[in-house]
């Protein structure tokens, strides 16, 4: 038995066994592949027309020649300029940690389809996606990136992955971002060098989608951790039309375009900053839940003073700030919300069983909302969504966050009880 | 002139996968530790000699386990319920292995009820061994916010882990009856 949290915490950690040898080994590979792929590929750098005359080169001296018909065809459909640009549509699911239902049922939804624009620039080591949703009207494009040797770029500024780097400090990017499966940045990097490598073997002939295929299979390269790919062909076109990674985790993309273009530096400036680089929810100030409206602007919706075992326990103002990245030039944009703190009878605002609806005017990074895309809070429909069993929604024009700490209160029923304070005091 | 790429590897890979292992199972902490020191090995040229590493390699990794930090909740809430550890495997139950398993599933539950944010601090503090200032580092916090959610943290675990830190674990139903 132990006499201190902390002694008792580094036991828990300690029966974890240290990484084997090969383990530590696939760790390095991995972590160290995309950046030693760059670097190989630099020296290239600086001969014209790098990337069509290696292929040339390839293809005179390839052992595959006697599949070299299909593959020169392959490698035709794609051109030789220096920048592969690529579209194709995905349906890669919610980011993770969102799932959406409808409201009032609480039925799951299916996931959208996202299409993705990108140009890659091998021999300058660039690479541009544009995100947006296949059948939007207004916003469609909701992610943009630029990966570069001088810095990753998206909507929220300098970032790296999921985060924004100032010297050594990790800053956590709030917006959404544009980012490719592995496997569709493998099929981006690789397809190219497969055809001219002689990775690629032809398996078959099929339909997809209507089209006359040829199936080519590119063998996976386990010394970059490239997986294993299939990709169907245009019979007509030779140009690709599907691909589908055969690793533990496929995936499967439709290509509806793809061709190259001459090199254009303004298609890799940076994106203009539009996302915070943080949000946070400052002090709260007490207030009556009649205040509540006006806050925020005319309406706000609650439990009423009790609902399904739950009281009424507290009422504030909180104060919402993004912060946007140092070198946007923009100011930190502050807001104003409301929370309503919900507990078993007898508890407080500070029990570990709370329910907490918060509430702005309009989306709110702070209240773990994706304000942009297919997964910004809408009226009619949940996302639930980690952490801390949080989840958004629209009710009568307010956007809403309903998180909870210990307690099981199902979040379907939660925000359909949620009524305009005043409408009634108290509910079930 | 500042340690090497490889030397940092060799020296944190070790301590950072069994935090992330810890927290997330094994084959997580492979993929995260991986993509952990895939941005490291990225951004190496960008690194200060000057200030430690330490802060900057988690403060990425935590970024990271924060798109986990639903599975991190259920593994943390499936363990205190069976007692099973995901992380083990060849936890043999003997007497004392059996208290300590018991032990460990009360201290999941109590880790499983904290605020995600204040989890993130405590275990950065308790597994990672930051310090206060390298944890507002890594996580680009105020110092004061840290230093809060930590103490909250702590003050949970040791009301949920009884009086002085007295682990009260009396049977297996004790453990099983929790939520």
């Amino acid at each position: 038995m132990t006499n201190d949290d902390l002694q008792l915490l580094r036991e828990f950690r300690a029966v974890v066994a240290a990484p084997d040898e090969a383990t530590r080994r696939r760790i390095y590979a991995r972590a160290t592949r995309e950046t030693r792929a760059r670097r190989r590929r630099l020296p290239a750098v600086g001969l014209a027309g790098a990337a069509a005359a290696a292929t040339v080169a390839v293809l005179l001296v390839s052992p595959w020649s006697g599949n070299g018909g299909l593959v020169q065809r392959a490698l035709a459909a794609v051109g030789t300029g220096e920048v592969l640009h690529v579209v194709f549509t995905e349906q890669p699911g919610p980011p993770g940690w969102y799932d959406a239902v409808s409201l009032p049922s609480g039925t799951p939804l299916p996931d959208p389809t996202f299409r993705e624009e990108v140009w890659y620039d091998q021999s300058r080591s660039l690479e541009k996606t544009v995100t947006s949703l296949p059948d939007g009207v207004d916003d469609a494009v909701f992610g943009q990136s630029v990966l570069s040797p001088q810095g990753d770029h998206n909507a929220a500024g300098r970032m790296t992955n999921a985060i924004t780097m100032d010297g050594n400090k990790a800053t956590p990017s709030a917006g959404p971002q544009a980012s490719l499966e592995p496997a569709l940045t493998d099929f981006v990097d690789e397809y190219q060098s497969a055809l001219a490598s002689g990775k690629a073997s032809r398996t078959g002939a099929g339909q997809v989608d209507g089209h006359e295929v040829i199936w080519l299979h590119i063998a996976a390269d386990p010394s970059q951790h490239y997986p294993a790919m299939d990709v169907a062909i245009d019979s007509s076109t030779y140009a690709p039309v599907q691909v589908r990674t055969d690793d533990a985790d496929p995936v499967q993309l439709d290509v509806s375009e793809i061709d190259t273009q001459a090199y254009d530096a303004s298609l890799f400036a940076p994106p203009t900053v539009t996302s915070p680089v943080s949000s946070t929810t400052g002090a709260t100030a007490p207030i009556d839940a009649t205040q509540a409206p006006g806050v925020l602007g005319g309406q706000a919706v609650w439990l009423g003073q009790s609902w399904n075992g739950y009281q009424l326990v507290g009422v504030a103002q909180e104060q919402f700030t993004d912060s946007y990245a140092p070198d946007s030039g923009k100011h930190p944009v502050q807001s104003v919300g409301v929370v309503f703190t919900y507990a078993p009878p007898g508890g407080s605002a500070d029990s570990p069983d709370v329910l907490r609806i918060e509430e702005a005017a309009q989306c709110e990074f702070a209240l773990g909302m994706w304000c942009n895309g297919p997964y910004e809070p809408q009226a009619g429909v949940l996302f639930l969504h980690q952490p801390a069993s949080s989840s958004t929604t629209v009710v009568d024009g307010i956007d809403v966050a309903i998180s909870q700490q210990g307690g099981d209160a199902d979040p379907v029923a939660v925000a359909n009880a949620l009524q305009p304070v005043g409408s009634s005091s108290s509910s079930s | 002139m500042g340690r090497s790429f490889d030397e940092t590897f060799a020296s944190e890979l070790e301590p950072l996968h069994a935090y992330l292992a810890r927290r997330l199972g094994r084959s997580a902490a492979d993929d995260l530790a991986a993509e952990t020191f895939a941005v490291a090995y990225r951004r190496w040229d960008d690194v200060d000699p000057e200030r430690p590493v330490r802060p900057w390699l988690y403060g990425i990794a935590s970024n990271l386990v924060r798109h986990h930090w639903r599975k991190e909740r259920r593994m943390l809430r499936a363990y205190a319920r069976t007692g099973v550890d995901p992380v083990l495997t060849d936890d043999a139950v003997s007497p004392a292995r059996l208290e300590a398993r018991l032990e460990r599933a009360a201290l999941a539950e109590a880790l499983a009820e904290l605020r995600d944010e204040e989890r993130e601090v405590l275990l950065l503090h308790a597994w990672a061994e930051l310090s206060d200032a390298e944890i507002a580092e890594s996580l680009s916090l105020p110092l004061g916010t840290v230093k809060s959610r930590l103490s909250r943290a702590r003050e949970h675990m040791r009301n949920r882990l009884g009086f002085n830190g007295q682990v009260e674990v009396d049977s297996p139903k004790t453990v099983e009856e929790q939520p």
